[in-house]
């Protein structure tokens, strides 16, 4: 059995898969029925739900991963994506791939895709890999994955994307870059004007605080001195002053200064930055952690 | 003289701290009287005590233990308590 390590993705694109032949070229068949309930179809198009073609060769790299040895091909060239008929709710989508491997680590696939009727509604030519992905850049002292170990929060409200900077007891240098695509852009209007992209007060300070969070963190005593099963909760604000905004495509830079810890409690102060520009700073914030049977 | 440079007037401290403790109630000082109660006066709760602490250990760097907190409800009580601790003799 192949061990799946999960990769991120924008939805489950195959219903089913299956395997034909079985030896080389390899055959794979998958399928997926368009639901009106799909979420990606509220943006694509909000007046006329179109299956994303792109989602298309989503199938086509998923099936390739489930399908293939090893259970960790993926797409590292895609020669060509015709997308000739488009998807449409309640349309069900056939692939089937034929891979020929090239050498020890690469495979070319050709694949068709059909709808129910039989007609052809894209064609793709890719090349995949079962190397290994390059990592990170590196750019912070703690990249994503090691901020979500130490964050309880989830999608969409993990608010930090990245530790540039961390003086465990002392401060820390967060990034959390805003994009378009924030879940609290999704009910603008299409006349919405420049400044209704300004993202929201309440989510810069609760990504400043899981900031403060992350430093606690760092500059609490060893898991084994600790509580078990303890939340951080974000008590108090205060004297939290806007000056500034920040907008879809800004790199928010979060310094957050530890000043004291009492009681169990952590003191902070803060500010936030885009760019040179500070757009907000904070007097003081309060978290405690707290053991989960007094949050009851 | 009784009174050291370091601890000050004791009627100045008073003063003092009762603008500290009214800022982390959010009142005006004149409404914080020596015994008005925080919590059943004033609608403070056990975090304005636990800010009241801080304020007090960053102002004076004199640390009131946890266990005292229930004993602070009053402008009296936390000026004795932070008196012992700092060993101020008034």
């Amino acid at each position: 059995m192949t061990i799946q390590i999960p990769t991120a993705a924008p939805l489950a694109a195959y219903d089913r898969w299956w395997p034909g032949a079985t030896t080389e070229p390899l055959v794979l068949h998958a399928r997926k029925v368009v639901e009106a309930t799909e979420p990606s179809l509220r943006g694509h198009f909000p007046r006329f739900p179109i299956y994303p073609g792109v989602f298309v060769l989503e199938t086509l790299g998923q099936l390739i991963r489930a399908g293939l040895p090893g259970g960790t091909a993926r797409l590292c060239r895609v020669s060509s994506l015709r997308l000739v008929a488009p998807l449409l709710v309640g349309d069900e989508l056939s692939i089937e791939a034929t891979a020929r491997p090239k050498d020890g680590s690469t495979w070319e696939v050709s694949a068709t895709g059909t709808r129910r009727d039989g007609s052809v509604c894209a064609t793709m030519r890719v090349t995949c890999t079962t190397g290994g992905r390059s990592a990170p850049a590196g750019a912070g002292v703690l990249e994503h994955p090691q901020v979500r170990a130490l964050l309880p929060q989830r999608f969409p409200m993990l608010l930090v994307d990245r530790v540039l900077e961390l003086r465990a007891g002392e401060s820390i240098t967060t990034i959390k870059a805003i994009t378009a695509n924030e879940p609290c852009y999704a009910d603008l209007p299409d006349d919405a004007g420049p400044s209704c992209f300004a993202y929201p007060v309440s989510l810069l300070v609760e990504s400043l605080g899981q900031s403060a969070a992350l430093l606690w963190q760092h500059s609490e005593p060893p898991a084994e001195k600790r509580a078990p099963h303890r939340h951080l909760l974000f008590l108090t604000a205060r004297g939290y002053e806007v000056s500034g905004e920040a907008y879809p495509g800004d790199v928010v830079r979060h310094v957050v200064r530890l000043d004291q810890v009492v009681a169990d409690t952590g003191f902070c102060h803060g500010e936030s930055w885009v760019g040179d520009r500070r757009i907000a700073r904070v007097e003081t914030l309060m978290a405690a952690q707290r053991p989960d049977e007094q949050l009851r | 003289m009784s009174n050291t440079d370091e601890a000050g007037d004791p009627r100045e401290r008073l003063e003092e701290l009762r603008g500290i403790i009214a800022e982390v109630l959010e009142i005006e000082p004149e409404e914080l009287t020596d015994d008005s109660d925080f919590m059943a006066d004033h609608e403070a709760d056990s975090l304005r005590a636990i800010e009241i602490l801080a304020r007090l250990d960053k102002r004076y760097h004199v640390e009131i233990p946890q266990s005292e907190l229930p004993e602070l409800t009053n402008l009296k009580a936390v000026h004795e308590s932070l008196s012992r601790h700092a060993g101020w003799r008034d």
